[in-house]
């Protein structure tokens, strides 16, 4: 398998940890980073997607991210070609469910009534037909994140990131999502990089698992090698 | 021993009982009493009604002309202050002090001290530019009222808004950047609407306050251009037409409390707004934001520019005009050692002394008292009406209150003064020492009636206590109001008697204008001071 997507030296200062991690991701895959809270795990996801700033080192090596073969460090977040999926939905509540699928394409410039066509057709593929004209903030957390899910894969991007997506959802729910994510993501074909600290969820959606410790890679490998214990 | 301070406890909690009812009583019945000319006499009312719709739509004008003003300088500023950091930051923010604790007068003054025909402002650039007239000209017409008012309440505007910009879940805009917007268009299609409950809690009150600004409007108002609440003060200290005077309350108490209805149903929205995301942004430098393009750096710093200079001509240079106004004079900086050697300001002093801690006191045990029912009986906020009502005093101008008190008590008497003063000043004591008396956990309260023999034990022993901060605070903010009210001494007209503020305002009318600022000096710095030592506690 050919890689889609790598990272070298991101490295970040915090008061409370220091990130300082590499790795890459084969097309197609979902590679799952796990950690305990606070170990830097959507840090990492934020400085992939260009939100946040790198420090510099003392060593003077420089961050690298390529996707797809071409570098994309220094872009804006929205022309990396990655989406990315939030642990609060970050639906914007002012706008209805397909208004929220259709707002990447209408910044792209696309008309509206053939943006809002596409959003309600990838509705449907999240389950929610009929939901187009919902207002957000009436939806349950399951139906959310489903319309935050929508809203990122319309944009078609290779590279999709899940920061602790099912985090604020019940158990139950949890699961289902989760599978319906991983058979989304096999139907859709990108590669996705998916942050938990819920090591069944992490095995539920995972290819690989990255086991991140303090800021840096403790493990990596495949998910019927990876083990609870490994965390502590 | 233990019954009698049970006995004490009680009494005391009667006693604050009886003020607080005095209170409400001192609020209501003025206000009904402002309102009783109109059922007066067989033949209706006989009065111009095109005059009402021009002073109505005049009053509209000059507020929502300030609102606006003081939005747009208070919005910009609140990005920057909540969004980069920059030298004097912080200064820029402490500056939201200024509409709570200097009052208006002083601001006038400030403005006739810069801004007038022989203000600072005007005389250096006439002698840089040898110019023959002043450039500046606008101060005395419905412009100057609006900048006056505008840059005078800008800083609460930047306070709210900045406070808000700055705990906005940053997730919705991380997604509308991920999704390829750029600044601009986040701005405009998320900020905007995440901002907007902010913008409005901030404003309203603002728009009241203009809405019901009398000092500024009547050292500024030109011929023609008068507000509702400055022609109630005429009608019912010189030409004595109580008819228009009543006709113009009621029209301007319904118009406010219709502004506090709305008022009160954004407010929820706007406190919903909590910080939901575990991402912040740390300021950055103007101008060095991620992924900012050229021209957006460009107008980042060109806007910062043009903000600042407007402030510091249009707010800070008034603020420095008073201090100006005073030694500039013949005596130069004498005028403050003849003023606190002057009998008239050894009166004033002491009738100051005389209100403004009462009022202050009758404010806090009000509030205390309401903010326990309502810790009590509404423990979740849920009932609309008791919510509601600490915010009806903000529907009622001093004016309209010293008009009901003096149709009440026929004449003006310190007591008198102070009730008026109290009832309308009793919710800014309120909404603090609610806030902290909302901090005490349930569990804490339930635990310490448990374990109490009486329940005032609870009263006295924990809440008390807990909301001691607040309380001193509010005391402070309470004194330091009174102490700067010009219009309530002014429209009661207490016989041989003055107030600092009140003093200022004869000074200023009789064109003793540097004895006026060394007056307005004293005042501000005092109030400050006060303020300074109610922050403290907060």
């Amino acid at each position: 398998m050919t890689n889609c997507f790598s990272a070298e030296n991101l490295y970040r200062v915090w008061d409370s940890v220091t990130i300082d991690f590499s790795f890459t991701v084969e097309k197609g895959t979902m590679t799952v980073i796990v950690g305990r809270s606070g170990s830097g795990k959507s840090s990492v996801l934020r400085l992939i997607a260009g939100l946040e700033k790198f420090s510099l080192r003392s060593d003077g090596k420089k961050p690298v991210i390529t996707l797809n073969g071409n570098e994309i460090t220094d872009l804006a977040p929205g022309k990396r070609g990655i989406g990315m999926i939030f642990q609060n939905h970050a639906l914007f509540n002012h706008l209805s469910a397909a208004d929220n699928v259709a707002y990447g394409l209408r910044c792209k410039g696309i008309h509206k009534a053939e943006a809002r066509k596409r959003a309600e057709e990838y509705l449907s593929l999240v389950g929610l037909t009929g939901f187009g004209s919902r207002r957000t903030d009436t939806l349950s957390g399951g139906e959310a994140q489903r319309v935050s899910l929508a809203r990122t894969l319309i944009m078609q991007p290779p590279l999709v990131l899940f920061d602790e997506p099912l985090s604020a959802l019940d158990a139950p729910l949890r699961k289902k999502l989760a599978a319906d994510i991983r058979s989304s993501q096999k139907k859709e074909n990108f590669t996705g990089i998916f942050v938990t600290h819920d090591i069944a969820e992490a095995k539920a959606v995972a290819d690989r698992i990255i086991l991140m410790k303090a800021g840096r890679v403790q493990w990596q490998g495949r998910p019927e090698d990876f083990s609870e214990n490994m965390i502590d | 021993m233990t019954n009698r301070i049970h006995a004490a406890e009680y009494s005391a909690v009667v006693c604050a009982g009886i003020v607080s009812v005095c209170i409400g009583v001192a609020f209501i019945f003025p206000l009904a009493a402002s309102f009783q000319p109109l059922f007066n006499g067989k033949n209706g009312i006989a009065f111009n009604y095109s005059n009402l719709f021009r002073i109505t739509a005049y009053t509209f004008k000059i507020a929502l002309g300030s609102t606006l003003t003081a939005a747009a300088a208070g919005i910009p500023a609140a990005f920057f202050t909540a969004n980069r950091s920059f030298p004097g930051r912080r200064f820029l923010l402490s500056l939201s002090a200024v509409p709570l604790c200097i009052p208006p007068l002083i601001i006038a003054l400030g403005f006739v001290g810069t801004f007038g025909m022989n203000g600072a402002l005007n005389t250096i650039l006439m002698r840089i530019l040898h110019l023959k007239n002043p450039p500046f000209t606008f101060l005395y017409s419905s412009a100057g009222v609006i900048i006056a008012q505008g840059f005078y309440n800008f800083p609460l505007v930047m306070a709210v808004v900045s406070t808000s910009w700055e705990n906005l879940p940053v997730d919705e805009r991380d997604a509308a950047r991920m999704l390829g917007a750029d600044e601009r268009h986040i701005f405009f299609t998320v900020t905007i609407h995440q901002l907007s409950p902010a913008v409005a809690a901030a404003c309203i009150p603002v728009f009241l306050y203009c809405f019901f600004s009398f000092m500024i409007v009547l050292l500024f108002g030109t011929i023609g251009g008068t507000t509702l609440e400055v022609e109630i003060y005429q009608a019912a200290r010189t030409t004595l037409d109580f008819k228009t005077a009543s006709v113009y309350a009621l029209i301007e108490t319904s118009f406010a409390l219709a502004v506090i209805s709305a008022y009160s149903k954004i407010k929820p929205a706007y406190a919903a707004e909590s910080p939901a995301s575990a991402h912040r942004y740390n300021r950055t430098k103007i101008g060095d934001a991620l992924y900012e393009s050229r021209s957006m750096k460009t107008a980042e710093y060109v806007s910062g520019i043009l903000l600042g200079t407007v402030i510091v001509l249009f707010f800070l240079s008034p603020l420095a005009g008073i201090l100006a106004g005073s030694i500039t004079g013949k005596e130069g900086a004498y005028v403050f050692i003849k003023i606190i050697h002057s009998a008239g300001f050894r009166n004033a002093l002491l009738g100051t002394l005389e209100t403004a801690p009462f009022s202050a006191l009758l404010c806090i045990i009000t509030a205390f008292v309401y903010a326990w029912i309502l810790r009590v009986r509404d423990p979740l906020g849920q009932n609309t009406l008791l919510q509601t009502l600490p915010m009806l005093p903000m529907a009622v101008s001093s004016v309209v209150m010293g008009y009901g008190m003096t149709l009440l008590v026929h004449h003006g008497t310190v007591p008198a003064l102070i009730a008026a003063q109290a009832a309308l000043a009793w919710p800014l004591a309120f909404r603090q020492i609610y806030a902290s008396m909302c901090a005490i956990p349930q569990d804490t309260l339930d635990t310490a009636e448990l374990l109490s023999d009486t329940p005032p034990d609870t009263l006295f022993r924990i809440v008390l206590p807990s909301c001691r901060e607040s309380i001193i605070s509010s005391f402070s903010f309470c004194f330091a109001v009174s102490m700067g009210d010009t219009t309530l001494p002014l429209v009661l007209s207490v016989p041989r008697f003055d107030t600092l503020a009140l003093y200022t305002y004869r000074l200023a009318s009789s064109y003793k204008f540097a004895a006026s600022c060394a007056c307005g000096t004293l005042l501000c710095i005092l109030c400050i001071l006060l303020f300074s030592l109610g922050k403290k506690h907060d």
